[in-house]
């Protein structure tokens, strides 16, 4: 039985938006209350998924708010086209995770006396279903529109300081280059409507199950061409998003120039949304296609790597160099895409060790997505401290941080640690997973060591570039003098809960593995 | 069978292979490439011949039909064969027609351009384009399906736009292109809804496919709404693309693109587009089989618009000064008498269809007949313009007159061509036109709402005859009033009117004494079975009619202008009469209402949400503490100071912005999106690679 009751953390974010847009009215003079608005909305719906994915309050005391398993409660494949199951949760509560940090920090970052606040949040929390909404969707058309839904909202909020020059310059980039990739994704789901439209069943649809199904017969072989060519322009169009090399030359403009809140949703929540439009399109809908595109993930994936990490080595801007290093974290990512498309595609269906490494590789990728977020939202939120108290974008002006603002500059050493894979730090753990799922792939493909050795090798490339962060901030001494700046409480408070989570990424992946487990179990269907 | 199918192929890439040679090297050949496009076009049009003559022995002349499907390849594959989207050509008694039609029409209009364009910059441009655009007006009449026709009709559109706008440097002529491009692209989108409509009813696109399926598909999948829908939307194609009412506004504008372009695009070639697409409509208009009930309300918004809008566009070139203008408008009106003629006839059809009688395709032939007829006439009254704006460098026929003795070649072949135009015994248009208008009248014993069209037309026959002499007299008769020295065109340019003079003979006089104009053009008989009348409406009364008020429109431009007996100010004297003739000048205002639309309603409507956001909504929450705010006595200053300040500030603070952009952004997300676009080359490049790669390592390893 399915019940709309999956639906309620999108209904609460819905109504906080949509009130908090009125409300932006009545409380122009009181941002901190719309503020405290929707801090309580996101919260609620954040407690209500965890109730859901069975690690809240709910089940911990035992009270049956969602009796039966979620994955049949939430299977609207034939009335909504979405299927809320335990994958879909874990994404949705990334996603709401990511939108409560930049909303707590909002308050520290976004001046009181700013206009649009209302319409501030309310984008925010509606990028934020169309982001959950994407993570169920389970048909292409039904993706894409939730796809869209996000875009567009970011796109208006990367503008939202209309008078900032740069901010209305990286919107307007943003913009152009989201256009076309959305141009570029509908064209080819188009492309694969118009080879695999009408099943032979006599339905038309573009179901990511049916799809799968439907592709398995391909017999015939002058499908090919079209068909690799609307792969690869899915692949472009969410790429795009990922920030995929060569897809990617928008990100660091964009991350750079927007208000620093919005770089954190951009770079931890909408990021990932492409992230998990790929893993459903290519490991469902697609994973049947039987032509060489898994090598071509894996190479995109080293790619991407590696000039993430290279372009961030030069870098002077904090934001830039961010914004370069999660490129790099996207093509880690993307290991667990090739991992688990050549596990699935070349056994004969689901021998025991061809499971066993499709669900470890996607577990491993939800792990570092889940990290990931964390530890880089906690940084760009740690720039959006400095920020605020007047500190230029600039690595010179981060010289002796340890002294001015010793939490923040504790904390970037964290994140940027983390980022670079050093243990015990929550960033090492995901790591260690989808490197070990590359290794474990190999036993299918010997070249997929390759994808273990470039994630190894660049993590200690970037170790330089984090690095020298550290050595500015901890080693020489301030110039602007050694006094004490005081910190916005709501950043600090945001900054500590992302600290938080990847500090203590060991403990909490105890209880949290065996729940991606089930989760990547669900996807794949096994 | 057609001997050797193949080379219908090679009707469309030989101009397609000449656009790519002229835009890749055009500029370092002599004359710009123009000779190759024009020995491509002979080759296209060698090979149009072969395939009509081919038709016309192996049963156009007995009364036969031939379809025959040239296979091309699988565009988009499926994984069922069926619908999968093929690129094929259709070969049957129209399109081959209309494939000798576009050819001999591109090739003289080419071979005119060597001397009309030898002193232009940019003819490498102009002959690439040209040649593209024969290849999209060549694959459009020869295509197969729906979907492929949209595709050649949008390549037209695009080398229209690139074409009006040839002297790009003109702000009007600029501003021209961009008009026509977005008028004309309302039009389009209605098309491509309907092809959408289309293949989600039928599942495929195809003419004789569709043709195929519509019995077994009515009235469930395909509801009575829906076939009515169907051929409206793309009607709505077609009203764009042939300029009807209410989207006319674009072609007296795209008159500013060279003369050449006017006459192949603008007159004798792109805008039958529509009515060629109405005509393929038909397979909607008039199912063939009696279970299906014929969408009558459509066929009557067809035939409306058609009839209105060849008085309404005749009215406008009754005042224009401008030789081109004139031309435009009746362009206008002339293909509104085929829309009529379509209209009308599928009424009849349609209506003995649903009473099981024979079925008598006279509306339908004679507008296809008027088609061919005015595709010459036109092209040579535009070709004779733009042999007179050749040699007195203006387009204004105020600034003519008493051209016959500079330039006699010239001027006779436009009188043939006016005379062709206003419908005189024995030159073309009469007979067209004159079925069109008998049609049009038989159709009023279906319904009477045809007599009333009827007379629409007849008195646009009228105003077509007098304001084609008009013309003609005011640019030949009289006295010279420009200051130039004018001469003869060149041989280059004469050698083409002499031979469509010609043709405003022989197309009527050829055609009719073969029982009118092939009548078996129509491709729905026999696949319905059905026994088709193929006898064209001889009714000597009704063409008397037609004729003789055309002979009194000659008459009334050659007292008011040849002997200036009737002076032209007594028309205006009157308030009435001025008031007419200001709102014949403004074009019934249409132009402008499109205008302020969209200055009004569209920019100003984003400006005033802007502004509504910003003061508004804002002054009403700090209003609201403060209450009572005199709003009588403040009302002036409000006005004022507040709506004309915010306006200014937003509109500068708009302009700044973007110029402050500009100067930021150039170049860098252009270049985002081409290393986006690379990179999909790239890929899909390395996808193949790799696929080819792993086939050939397997094959060493086994």
């Amino acid at each position: 039985m399915s019940s709309y009751g999956v639906f309620l953390p999108e209904a609460i974010l819905v109504a906080t938006a949509l009130a908090s847009a009125v409300l932006g009215f009545a409380w122009r003079k009181r941002p901190d209350l719309l503020w405290a608005f929707s801090v309580i909305g996101t919260g609620l719906a954040i407690f209500v998924t965890l109730d859901m994915m069975g690690l809240g309050v709910g089940r911990a005391l035992n009270l049956s708010v969602w009796p039966s398993a979620v994955g049949t409660q939430g299977d609207f494949a034939v009335e909504l086209k979405m299927r809320v199951d335990t994958f879909a949760l874990f994404f949705q509560l990334m996603f709401e995770f990511v939108a409560f940090l930049a909303i707590v920090a909002s308050r520290g970052f976004i001046h009181a006396d700013e206009p649009h606040q209302g319409e501030y949040y309310a984008l925010m929390l509606l990028a934020v279903v169309g982001m959950m909404f994407t993570a169920a969707a389970t048909d292409l058309f039904v993706l894409f529109l939730a796809f869209e839904t996000s875009s567009l909202s970011t796109f208006a909020l990367v503008a939202f300081r209309k008078r900032d020059k740069q901010a209305t310059e990286a919107a307007v980039k943003f913009f152009i280059i989201g256009a076309v990739s959305s141009g570029i994704i509908l064209f080819g789901i188009s492309l694969i409507y118009g080879i695999a439209g009408t099943t032979s069943i006599g339905t038309t649809t573009t179901d990511l199950l049916v799809l799968r199904n439907g592709l398995t017969l391909a017999g015939h072989p002058e499908i090919e061409p079209p068909l690799i060519i609307a792969l690869v322009l899915l692949i472009a169009g969410f790429g795009f998003k990922v920030a995929v090399v060569p897809f990617h030359m928008w990100a660091p403009d964009v991350y750079q120039g927007s208000p620093t809140t919005i770089s954190v949703l951009l770079t931890s929540a909408s990021k990932n949304v492409g992230i998990v439009a790929l893993f459903r399109v290519f490991l469902i809908g697609l994973l049947s296609v039987q032509v060489d595109w898994v090598a071509t993930l894996a190479i995109l994936a080293i790619v991407t790597q590696t000039v993430g990490n290279v372009v961030a080595i030069p870098q002077r801007s904090i934001k830039r160099m961010l914004a370069y290093s999660s490129i790099a974290q996207a093509g880690y990512i993307l290991i667990a895409l090739a991992v688990g498309a050549i596990a699935l595609q070349s056994a004969p269906p689901h021998t025991d060790n061809a499971a066993y490494v499709a669900t470890f590789g996607l577990v491993g990728g939800m792990l570092h997505v889940f990290v990931y977020g964390a530890m880089k939202a906690g940084s760009f939120l740690v720039v959006a401290g400095t920020e605020s108290r007047g500190i230029p974008d600039d690595i010179e002006a981060y010289k002796g941080l340890s002294r001015r603002m010793p939490f923040l500059a504790f904390s970037m050493l964290v994140f940027l640690l983390s980022l670079a894979g050093i243990p015990p730090l929550g960033g090492f753990f995901s790591k260690f997973v989808l490197f070990s799922s590359a290794v474990n792939a190999s036993a299918f493909n010997q070249w997929y060591l390759a994808l273990a050795v470039s994630g190894v090798l660049n993590s200690a490339l970037s170790l330089y570039y984090y690095a020298r962060v550290i050595w500015y901030m901890y080693i020489l001494e301030p110039e602007a003098g050694t006094a004490k700046e005081p910190v916005s409480r709501s950043i600090s408070a945001a900054v500590f809960i992302a600290l938080a989570i990847v500090m203590l990424t060991a403990v909490i992946a105890v209880f949290f593995f065996g729940y991606l487990t089930d989760a990547a179990r669900s996807f794949f269907g096994f | 069978m057609i001997a050797y199918e193949w080379v219908v192929w090679f009707i469309l890439l030989l101009p397609l292979g000449a656009f790519l040679v002229i835009g890749l090297v055009g500029r370092r050949l002599p004359e710009g490439g123009g000779t190759i496009a024009v020995g491509a076009m002979t080759g296209s049009f060698v090979l149009s011949m072969y395939v009509f003559i081919q038709v016309l022995q192996q049963g156009g002349l007995g009364g036969g039909f031939i379809p025959q499907t040239i296979p091309g390849y699988v565009w988009i594959p499926s994984l069922l064969p069926e619908t999968s989207i093929k690129i094929s050509l259709l070969i049957d008694n129209l399109s081959s027609l209309m494939l000798v039609l576009v050819s001999f029409l591109c090739l003289l209009i080419f071979v005119y351009s060597l001397g009309y364009m030898h002193e232009e910059d940019g003819k490498a441009r102009y002959y690439a384009e040209v040649s593209l655009f024969a290849t999209g007006m060549l694959g459009t009449v020869s295509a197969d399906n729906f979907l492929q026709l949209l595709i050649f009709w949008e390549i037209m559109g695009l080398c229209s736009y690139l074409l009006i706008g040839f002297w790009y440097s003109k702000p009007e002529a600029a501003a021209a292109a961009k008009k026509a491009f977005l008028v004309t692209r309302v039009g389009d989108v209605l098309f491509l809804v309907g092809v959408l409509v289309i293949w989600n009813v039928f599942g495929t696109l195809s003419f004789s496919e569709i043709q195929g399926k519509m019995a077994s598909l009515y009235p469930n999948t395909l509801t009575p709404q829906l076939l009515t829908l169907i051929p409206l939307l793309l009607f709505g194609g077609a009203v764009g693309k042939s300029a009807q009412f209410p989207l006319h506004a674009w072609l007296p504008d795209a008159m500013e693109g060279p003369t050449t372009v006017s006459a192949l695009i603008h007159a004798a070639t792109m805008v039958k587009a529509g009515v060629y697409l109405t005509a393929r409509a038909f397979i909607f208009l008039v199912p063939l089989s009696s279970a299906i009930q014929p969408p009558f309300t459509a066929i009557l918004v067809i035939a409306a618009i058609g009839g209105f809008t060849t008085l309404f566009a005749a009215t406008m070139a009754v005042v224009n000064f401008d030789i081109k203008r004139v031309l435009a408008f009746s362009t206008i009106s002339q293909l509104a008498y085929m829309f009529l003629g379509l209209g009308a006839g599928a009424y009849t059809m349609a209506t003995e269809v649903s009473r099981g009688e024979a079925v008598d395709s006279a509306g339908y032939s004679a507008a296809l007949y008027h088609l061919f007829n005015h595709a010459f006439f036109k092209a040579l009254l535009f070709l004779g313009a733009g042999s007179v704006i050749h040699a007195v460098h203006t387009n204004d026929m105020r600034e003519m007159g008493g051209l016959s003795k500079p330039l006699p070649i010239t001027s006779k072949a436009m009188l043939f061509g006016g005379l062709a135009l206003a419908g005189i015994l024995p030159f073309s248009g009469f007979f067209s036109k004159g079925e069109i208008l008998s049609v049009t009248f038989d159709a009023g014993a279906a319904n009477p709402g045809f007599y009333w069209l009827w007379a629409l037309g007849v008195g646009t026959a009228f105003l077509t005859a007098f304001y084609t002499f008009r013309l003609w007299f005011m640019t030949f008769h009289g006295e010279y009033r420009g200051h130039d020295h004018p001469h003869e065109s060149p041989r280059v340019m004469t050698a083409p009117l002499i031979i469509l003079a010609g043709f405003t003979l022989a197309s009527g006089l050829l055609a009719y004494p073969m029982g009118g104009f092939g009548n078996l053009i129509f491709s729905g008989a026999p696949a319905a079975g059905l026994p088709l009348v193929g006898i064209p409406v001889q009714d000597y009364l009704l063409e008397g009619v037609s004729m003789g008020v055309a002979v009194l429109g000659l008459a009334l431009a050659w007292a008011v202008y040849a002997t200036k007996r009737i002076p032209a100010e007594r028309f205006t004297a009157s308030r009435g009469g001025a008031f007419i003739h200001r709102m014949l000048t403004k074009r019934y205002w249409i132009d402008d209402a499109y205008d302020a639309f969209g200055r009004t309603v569209v920019y100003d409507a984003a400006r005033a949400l802007d502004w509504f956001d910003r003061k508004v909504i804002d002054g009403i929450v700090n209003g609201v503490g403060r209450g009572g705010v005199v709003v009588a006595g403040g009302s002036d200053q409000f006005d004022r100071r507040v709506i004309d300040g915010a306006v200014n500030a937003v509109s500068l603070e708009t302009v700044r912005t973007s110029l402050r952009l500009r100067q930021r952004q150039t170049g860098q997300v252009q270049s985002y999106a081409w290393v986006v676009v690379l990179g999909i080359v790239v890929v899909i490049a390395l996808v193949f690679g790799l696929s080819f790669l792993q086939r050939w390592l397997g094959g060493l390893g086994r």
